[in-house]
């Protein structure tokens, strides 16, 4: 018997199937291929769909990054706003610290997914040169009143030590601090001008006179002769006030250290609006891409309700009585609204719900607080 | 001899039982589940460090501006009051930001002045009197307060502290900050 079992279930050839050497049939081959492509397909799409979610929470996480980073980047400029008022006797009664050029909050400004520049502020952060301490008006005469419009302006150097010497400032030295191309500001409180610097100043007997070019306060041409504009916006006053506005002996005469500004470059690549620094004249640094909207909100001392427009200085509306709220401002509150790139995740359907976009949107803000505009309070 | 034959191919054949497949099952629930779970959880880690870090800044804020005011004369902002426990007026205000659509809103309380600010993602601000924010149920809503109190620790020194939290984040337990400072 045990011979019949060996010769019955002999090592498979041909037609025996389930041997212990026999390979697969055709259709269990396919059968388990198929099976195989059924689960490999799924796995894959599963895999692709994670590293769509992936690359989407990587966008996330690096507009998270560019919005906070930029915001810190502002609140630490905003917070040293208008240093140097306060460096000598000759205070300033009312430094400037921030100016704002709005793009206009009223309306909305989108055009689809497109953002023009009407969506976004500008940021003008002033500070004094820390150099040269604060002077005072003059008009040569030690007497009258300051004709800013013409040209040369008289200033009376600070009774303070230069730090340089270990002695008062000099007249020569005091002069010496005034070249081509600085601005200079005159404030009292009531009313601001600003000028550039057009010649090196000089000795005047007690004062020093400076050439300068005066700008405009209302952006036009005015009987001054050359004018130039007034990219800060700081200048309230016209030309009819202007000999009246600052007399002997009384408000600041202060040299301006080259301001840091905050824009959002959409001239470059309207595709995608650059949030950049840039310190005076010098060349733009981007600070974050994507930007969609730069907003600026200020609180103004003894004033009820936040501003969210800065019209041409002089429209506007008194609080405090004063023509100028520049002085007034004391907190900033910064809104930035950044996007991710555009598409960049093209496995994703995703569009967001405000412009049908394929890319998400991110708002934060931050409330900035000058610390140097608020020392009068 | 057949009978035994084919009982013998028969034990050799046969398939999984009805206990060993739903045992497998059942650790194969287990292991999903787990993954599934891992991942939830993962996404509410997610939403919580952000809502903690956003909580950071919005604290650090508020600090900052209880402190540069001058001690000369102190604002009515600098006045002793205020509590961590409740909202009180003047003491605290709340911070909508939305996740989806950019909308920011704050209601800001200075001097105990509400008004509220909201910035669109269409560019528009809006600044009205009270706390009127915008109904939004994708927005997450920090509520801010903090306390001003005179003469502590030492006499003539204010500590102030301010709470951020955060009551809801996707998935997770709230956010809560807290942070203090002593000044003159």
């Amino acid at each position: 018997m045990k011979i019949t079992l060996v010769t019955v279930v002999p090592v498979p050839q041909g037609s025996a199937r389930r041997g212990g050497n026999a390979g697969f049939t055709l259709v269990e081959l396919v059968i388990a291929m198929t099976v195989f492509l059924v689960i490999g397909g799924t796995a894959m799409t599963l895999f692709r769909r994670h590293v769509s979610q992936f690359n989407d929470q990587q966008g996330q996480v690096g507009l998270n990054t560019s919005l906070r980073n930029a915001l810190t980047q502002m609140e630490v400029d905003v917070a040293n706003a208008g240093t140097g008022y306060f460096t000598t006797v000759d205070k300033a009664s009312f430094p400037i610290g921030v100016t704002i050029a709005s793009g206009g909050s009223a309306v909305a400004c989108n055009a689809g997914q497109t953002y023009p520049a009407a969506c976004f502020d500008q940021l003008n952060i002033i500070s004094t040169d820390s150099s040269t301490p604060p002077g005072r008006p003059d008009d040569g005469t030690q007497v009258g009143c300051t004709n800013t419009k013409a040209t040369p302006a008289f200033v009376i150097p600070p009774a303070v030590i230069n730090p340089a010497t270990g002695a008062n400032w000099t007249v020569a030295g005091y002069a010496a601090k005034f070249n081509v191309g600085d601005q200079i500001l005159w404030a009292n409180g009531l009313s601001y001008n600003t000028a550039y610097v057009t010649g090196p100043a000089t000795v005047a007997g007690p004062d020093i006179s400076i050439p300068h070019r005066l700008t405009s306060a209302d952006f036009t041409a005015n009987s001054g002769g050359a004018l130039g504009t007034d990219p800060l916006g700081i200048s309230t006053v016209n030309d009819a006030s202007l000999v009246t506005s600052f007399c002997y002996n009384t408000g600041t005469v202060v040299k301006l250290a080259p301001p840091v500004i905050y824009g959002v470059d959409t001239a470059t690549n309207p595709a995608n609006p650059v949030l950049f620094r840039r310190v005076g004249a010098g060349a733009q640094t981007p600070i974050a891409d994507q930007i969609i909207g730069f907003r600026l909100v200020t609180t103004l001392a003894n004033c009820p309700l936040a501003m969210t427009d800065w019209p041409a200085p002089p429209a506007v509306p008194a609080c405090n009585g004063n023509p100028t709220n520049f002085n007034q401002i004391r907190t900033v509150q910064i809104s930035l609204i950044g996007r991710t790139t555009p598409g960049a995740n093209s496995a994703d359907s995703f569009h967001n719900t405000f412009d049908l976009g394929p890319y998400r949107i991110e708002a934060v803000s931050v409330t900035a607080s000058p610390r140097n505009l608020s020392m009068n309070d | 001899m057949e009978k035994s034959l084919l009982l013998r191919k028969a034990s050799r054949e046969r398939g999984f039982t009805l206990i060993e497949t739903l045992v497998s099952l059942a650790v194969l629930t287990i292991g999903l589940m787990s993954v599934a779970a891992l991942m939830s959880q993962m996404v509410g880690t997610s939403s919580r460090s952000r809502g903690m870090s956003t909580a950071a800044l919005l604290a650090s804020e508020k600090l900052e501006d209880l402190t540069h005011y001058s001690n000369s004369v102190p604002p009515a902002n600098l006045a002793a009051g205020g509590s961590l426990a409740a909202d009180t007026a003047g003491y605290f205000d709340t911070v909508q930001i939305s996740a989806s659509n950019g909308i920011s809103a704050r209601t800001t309380s200075e001097a105990g002045v509400a008004q509220t600010i909201v910035h669109r993602a269409n560019g528009t601000v809006t600044v009205a009197a009270g706390n009127v924010a915008p109904a939004d149920p994708d927005a997450q809503v920090y509520d801010r307060r903090w306390s001003i109190q005179a003469d502590t620790p030492v006499a003539n020194m204010r500590t102030i502290t301010v709470l951020v939290t955060l009551p809801q984040p996707v998935n997770a337990p709230a956010v809560s900050f807290q942070v203090s400072t002593v000044r003159p």
